[in-house]
Formats: C-alpha cells, sequence, structure tokens
C-alpha cells in the first residue's frame, strides 16, 4: 500500500525500521537518512573535530546502522541506539589515534561512592553560549562523556560500554570533566 | 533535570555544520546494495556448494538441499535498497 508524504512524515522511527525491513523499499531509508544523517555528522564533528574525518566517520556509522538495522531491539530509544553506535565509532577513532592511552586506562580503583548528580544544578545553570566556549575547551574525551550524559540522556551503564571502563570511572570522569569546566568558567567568566 | 542548553548545542552544531555532502548518501547506498548483491549470491551458490561436499563425502544430497531451503525460507532477507 502506497502512504502519503504527510503520512509518512509521521511514521514514527520504529515503525518507518518495521517497514524499510519488510519491504526494503528504498523511501524507508531516506526517511531515516533524513532524520538522522546530519545529526551524526554533527555529533561526528563536535567530537573528532575534524570535518574530513567526521563525514568519513558518518559514512560508516551510516553503513552499519542500516546493516544492523534488524539487531534494534526496541529496548531504547531508536535515537539512543544511533548515538551510542556513533559514540562507539569515534571513540574508537580517538583510541586508534591518541598516544596517551591513559585517558582510556581502568580506573575502577576509585571511589566507588560519587555521586552521579554531583554539580548538575551549575551545569543547567551555564548559559548556552557560554557553554558552546566552554565545552570546546574540553578533551575529547570529556566533552563526549559530557554530550552522552546531558545532551543524549545516556545511562552511565550505557556510556561505561561505550567507554569500555568501568561504572565508576565513568562517574570519576564526569566528576572531573564537570570539575574542569567550573574552572574554566570561573576564568573566563568573572561575574 | 532539564539540560535545555546541552539540547540548543545539539541544534546549534547541526546548523552550523550543515548538511552531510551528497556524495555520502550516494557511497551508502551503493555498500548496501554490494553487500545485498553479495547475500544474494551466497544465498544462490552457497546450498548448492554444501550440497556439493555432502554428495562428496557420500551423504544424502537432497536431503541437505531441503534442509537448507527450509531454513532459507524462514530467514528474513539481507538489508537490501
Amino acid at each position: 500500500m502506497l502512504e502519503t508524504p504527510n503520512r509518512l512524515k509521521q511514521l514514527s522511527d520504529e515503525e518507518v525500521i518495521v517497514r524499510y525491513l519488510d519491504s526494503q523499499k528504498r523511501v524507508y531509508f531516506n526517511i531515516l537518512y533524513d532524520r538522522y544523517s546530519n545529526k551524526i555528522f554533527a555529533k561526528c564533528i563536535s567530537i573528532l573535530k575534524d570535518e574530513t574525518k567526521a563525514v568519513d566517520a558518518s559514512q560508516e556509522i551510516i553503513i552499519k546502522l542500516v546493516t544492523n538495522l534488524s539487531k534494534f531491539g526496541g529496548n531504547s530509544k531508536f535515537s539512543t541506539w544511533v548515538y551510542s553506535i556513533t559514540y562507539n565509532y569515534c571513540i574508537d577513532i580517538l583510541r586508534k589515534t591518541k598516544k596517551e592511552q591513559l585517558l582510556f586506562k581502568d580506573e575502577s580503583a576509585f571511589n566507588e561512592n560519587i555521586p552521579e548528580d554531583e554539580d548538575d544544578v551549575f551545569l543547567t545553570e551555564i548559559m548556552f553560549d557560554r557553554l558552546k566556549i566552554l565545552i570546546d575547551k574540553l578533551d575529547e574525551t570529556e566533552r563526549a562523556l559530557l554530550l552522552m550524559k546531558y545532551q543524549d540522556d545516556m545511562m552511565i551503564k550505557e556510556i561505561s560500554s561505550i567507554m569500555q571502563i568501568t561504572e565508576s570511572a565513568i562517574k570519576m570522569r564526569l566528576k572531573r570533566a564537570k570539575d574542569k569546566l567550573k574552572k574554566f568558567y570561573t576564568a573566563t567568566f568573572d561575574d | 533535570m532539564e539540560f535545555k542548553n546541552f539540547k540548543d548545542l545539539a541544534d546549534y552544531e547541526i546548523a552550523k555544520n550543515g548538511e552531510l555532502p551528497r556524495q555520502v548518501k550516494h557511497n551508502v547506498e551503493k555498500n548496501i546494495n554490494l553487500f545485498s548483491f553479495m547475500g544474494d549470491i551466497v544465498d544462490t551458490y552457497l546450498p548448492k556448494i554444501i550440497s556439493i561436499f555432502v554428495g562428496v563425502s557420500g551423504g544424502d544430497m537432497s536431503k541437505a538441499e531441503e534442509k537448507i531451503n527450509n531454513k532459507k525460507k524462514s530467514e528474513k532477507y539481507p538489508n537490501q535498497l
């Protein structure tokens, strides 16, 4: 049955996926591509900070997404699944290119009782114009961590599986990233 | 807790970086079609190759073929554009 363009636009991601897997029609692929390609690209640039690398990464990520679409179980939102794959891919690139492997060492020995939402009130109060300056001052891993947690609302468990380090290490890194952001804030905007 | 500033940052990044080059979509489609073509090849020839092996090793070729065909029917086709 043919669907009108308006009806197609209203379909949820999950409905589009089911239709695509059933029919293999290009129209459904196009919908997913239009909804996510630029988001994936923007995310790749914000992590990799290199446009050429981001274009290549986006292409590989989209191929990966489409070829693994049947593995999307619907346990999380489709966007979360898309961003997990995006972060995973970009973190892998960083891991390969970074000589400083210490960035990814397991920090399980750190204190397990770090509160997850410490300083979150401070984060919500940073003006958008200031946030975009401050976030660029962080290194790639710290930036990716904060984006996963506060932009894409990922759980610590999900972030931990993407970064391949323990949940307590993630909490520790988040705390450090937030501390750094706070420090940069005080140094840059003295008000 | 609402992190509106982080969500705004995402929108800003999307607007700032613009669209992915058109070539990317073309490359993605090419790749997916290639995977699909390879899937077709495997689907067509794998049962024959297996049944040849079964025949060479002295087994019943028709039974093996039937088993593979039944399995094929129940499987979903790989992604294809």
